[in-house]
């Protein structure tokens, strides 16, 4: 045999050896059980705090710091043991977010729960989630993220706002029904728009006489207004966030249509960064969301975010996202894993992912201090309840209770 | 150039990639530590590695168009996403193991690609470019608008997991995904390198250089200019059906324009009309676009005053992107492969020089 023959087919037996000793299982390292109490647990974070979505996630993760520092300063960390925040900026990037993931599921220890803050990310996850046994919460609300697996909603699907919604204005607003859909065409836009949302509109009386669609890019959406406007409507509704309702509302003043109608929105698209965009215009303006405004400044929840903004001098711009949600977040974090370890009988060995999921399906009522009403089930791993708010004086001001959301009939047939 | 006192005595010598015993060496050496890479990196660099390599298909193909025959196209994310929801659905709604959905996707792209590609019998340059791109908007409505009940709309779309049909076995790990995406890489790469010495390549070379003449001297425009755009559409049918099976869930949102000019930026930075250029460029572009977003928030701790409303690291990717790109195309225009062509023969008369 040629030598070069023989190197060739040297080199071929390793080539195929190679992959059968990569892909073969490697065996964990044994742990003793006394050791297996961790010195910090980690929550992880995966936003996109640059991207598009900046304007609310960059807030968030800023808030998620402050939630972990408020869990070990003021909460006795959970279960005693400190929190450490591991938060990762995806850029809006699905490649980005998934390089993350597995960045965070390498470390020694691995996070206890993920947290993604991206309707896309959440979707592009779900499934290795599931493979991992990896709890995980989103502030993304598509009902394509939940099918059941490891990932749980912080707040209301967006139709499911939209439905509470429009009981609300059914209500309190009987003679004004006629509403218009104006939303972003992204996923998250575009979540309000189906055949569930029609018929229930129908069913509750609301009559739906236009659906727009608009780029998250877009500065301007006159051209969309003009048809709107057209149709003579009563209401706007958009699912766009910070940017996207100081867009239609700056539109809506560049065609003197401000008090003509009325402009409404989801709860996180429309949070405390639409005032502080476009200031006094946001003033009339109704939210549909799950959990507490910043302007309820006597819920304990709100305080404690209020102080550790004050604390660590965050920018004024950082008070423009749901930071209730990450406080959310981080609290049912600690909630859950404390309920896993005391399922447990106390030993850490067995609080892992399967079981801290199985407290997440437990959780009844959860208030989170106050800044929210959840209750996961076995079926349903999103909250149903809203409450409307109208902004006045740049502040988010509460203006109904909780209001059950129409779950049943908003959800997508295939994924009931 | 090649070292004293190796020459070639037939044709086939002539013709071969690999012409000495020592460059059979390397290119074996060098295939047994790609493959052994899994071993010693961790997930997080395995799943990087996937990237490129998906990366490096893709660029491949577009390299075949753009360096080769000298068409462009700004469409090429949207030919990727062609591939990548034809792998989809055909995986998701008739259950087909990955040997017939990466054909089928590299087909379907190439078919696509094809149609797209046909008005560069008549128009080139920048009215081509401006052709191409409408797949680029063409294609995203199609998939959003025309049966969202079965793409998923604009909703992401669940891919399930890559399946080999040898005993239930799934690709689901990053690992046994790296065995499917780097050796399909190294043989896509294979094929690129190879074709431009074949007869089409030179037609393809023939078009670049001086479509007219080449026409002239018999080579049939349309067929020629077709089967580019074919391949390089092909060649994204096959990346994105890895895409799919990599990230399991698309979207139309991953198929952008940003990212059809990534890939051009790719080539641009490697050389366009090198098959090794694409491969570092690829390298380069992902690993700079990587570095950046690892070391974004350093330079935002260490001068707060770049920062803006939220961070610094906002721009400092599409920024560094394109001053790469200015760079290049200022100070070296044949990209990162005559770099290395130039530092081969200095090495080799070191330490003497001309």
């Amino acid at each position: 045999m040629k030598i070069a023959a023989k190197i060739l087919f040297v080199g071929l037996v390793v080539l195929f050896l190679i992959p059968a000793l990569a892909c073969a299982p490697k065996a964990g390292p044994s742990t003793p059980p006394e050791a297996l109490k961790p010195e910090v647990i980690r929550v992880g974070m995966i936003g996109d705090m640059t991207g598009p979505y900046a304007s609310i996630v960059g807030p968030m993760h800023v808030a998620f710091l402050d939630a972990c520092q408020y869990v070990n300063d003021q909460a006795g960390g959970i279960a005693g043991v400190r929190v450490e925040a591991v938060c990762r900026d995806s850029a809006g990037k699905v490649d980005s977010a998934l390089a993350h993931y597995m960045e965070l599921k390498a470390m020694k220890p691995r996070p206890v729960t993920l947290s993604f803050y991206v309707s896309g990310e959440a979707e592009a996850c779900h499934d290795r989630l599931v493979e991992d046994k990896w709890p995980a919460m989103t502030v993304a609300s598509l009902a394509s993220v939940y099918p059941r697996g490891y990932t749980f909603g912080l707040y209301a699907l967006y139709r499911d706002e939209a439905g509470a919604w429009m009981d609300w204005v059914m209500q309190n607003y009987p003679a004004k029904n006629k509403v218009a859909f104006l939303t972003w065409d992204t996923s998250y836009g575009r979540d309000i728009i189906n055949d569930e949302m029609r018929a229930y509109a129908k069913k509750v009386g609301i009559n739906l006489v236009a659906e727009e669609l608009f780029g998250i890019r877009d500065t301007d959406v006159s051209t969309q207004l003009t048809r709107i406007m057209k149709l003579n409507p009563d209401w706007i509704f958009t699912c766009t966030a910070g940017h996207g309702p100081g867009v239609i509302l700056k539109s809506m003043a560049g065609m003197g249509l401000i008090g003509k109608v009325k402009l409404a929105g989801d709860g996180v698209g429309f949070a405390e960064a639409v005032p502080l965009i476009v200031g006094d215009l946001a003033n009339g303006c109704v939210v549909s969301r799950s959990f507490a405004s910043l302007a309820e400044t006597d819920i304990e929840g709100i305080k404690w975010i209020n102080y550790y903004f004050n604390l660590n001098r965050r920018r004024p711009t950082d008070a423009g996202g749901a930071a209730q949600c990450a406080f959310m977040n981080v609290l049912l974090t600690k909630a859950t894993v404390e309920g896993a370890l005391a399922a447990a009988g106390g030993d850490w060995s067995k609080v892992d992912g399967a079981a801290i999921k199985a407290q997440f399906e437990k959780l009844q009522n959860f208030t989170a201090l106050g800044l929210t009403d959840i209750t996961y089930t076995p079926e349903r791993y999103h909250p149903n309840k809203v409450r409307i708010f109208e902004i006045k004086d740049k502040k988010h001001v509460p203006v109904s209770g909780w209001l059950p959301c129409p779950t049943d009939d908003t959800t997508p047939m295939r994924l009931r | 150039m090649r070292p004293y006192g190796t020459y070639d005595e037939t044709y086939a010598q002539d013709m071969a990639v690999c012409r000495t015993r020592l460059q059979w060496s390397i290119l074996i050496g060098w295939l047994i530590l790609l493959l052994s890479l899994p071993l010693f990196l961790d997930e997080w660099m395995v799943n990087f590695v996937n990237f490129i390599g998906i990366s490096v298909i893709a660029a491949l193909g577009l390299n075949i168009l753009t360096g080769y025959a000298g068409q462009i196209s700004l469409g090429h994310a949207a030919f990727i996403g062609v591939g990548a929801y034809t792998t989809g659905m055909l995986a998701r709604y008739l259950a087909f193991p990955i040997w017939i959905t990466l054909p089928c996707a590299a087909l379907t792209a190439g078919l696509v690609g094809l149609i797209f590609g046909l008005p560069s019998l008549r128009i080139k340059g920048f009215y081509l470019a401006m052709a191409t791109l409408a797949a680029q908007f063409i294609i995203p409505w199609l998939i959003i608008n025309i049966r969202p009940d079965i793409t998923g709309g604009a909703h992401s779309f669940r891919v399930p997991a890559a399946t080999l049909e040898i005993g239930d076995m799934a690709l689901t790990s990053e690992t046994s995904l790296f065995y499917l995406i780097i050796p399909l890489a190294a043989l896509m790469t294979f094929f690129a390198k190879n074709l431009h010495r074949s007869r089409a390549g030179r037609a393809f070379i023939a078009i670049r250089d001086n479509d007219l003449a080449a026409e002239v001297m018999g080579i049939n425009l349309f067929t020629y200019k077709s089967l580019a755009f074919f391949i390089c559409s092909a060649f994204a049918g096959v990346a994105g059906c890895l895409w799919a099976y990599w990230m399991r869930a698309i979207a139309v949102d991953q198929f952008s324009l940003m990212e059809s000019i990534w890939y051009v930026g790719i080539i641009i930075v490697g050389g366009l009309g090198s098959t090794s250029g694409v491969i570092m460029g690829t390298v380069f572009i992902r690993g700079l676009d990587r570095l950046v977003k690892i070391i974004g928030p350093t330079i935002e701790g260490a001068v707060p005053q770049l920062t803006g409303p939220w961070g610094a690291t906002a721009a400092l990717g599409p920024m560094v992107f394109g001053l790469v790109v200015l760079l290049f195309i200022i100070l070296e225009p044949r990209g990162l492969s005559h770099r290395w062509e130039i530092f081969k023969a200095s090495y080799r008369l070191w330490p003497f020089s001309y």
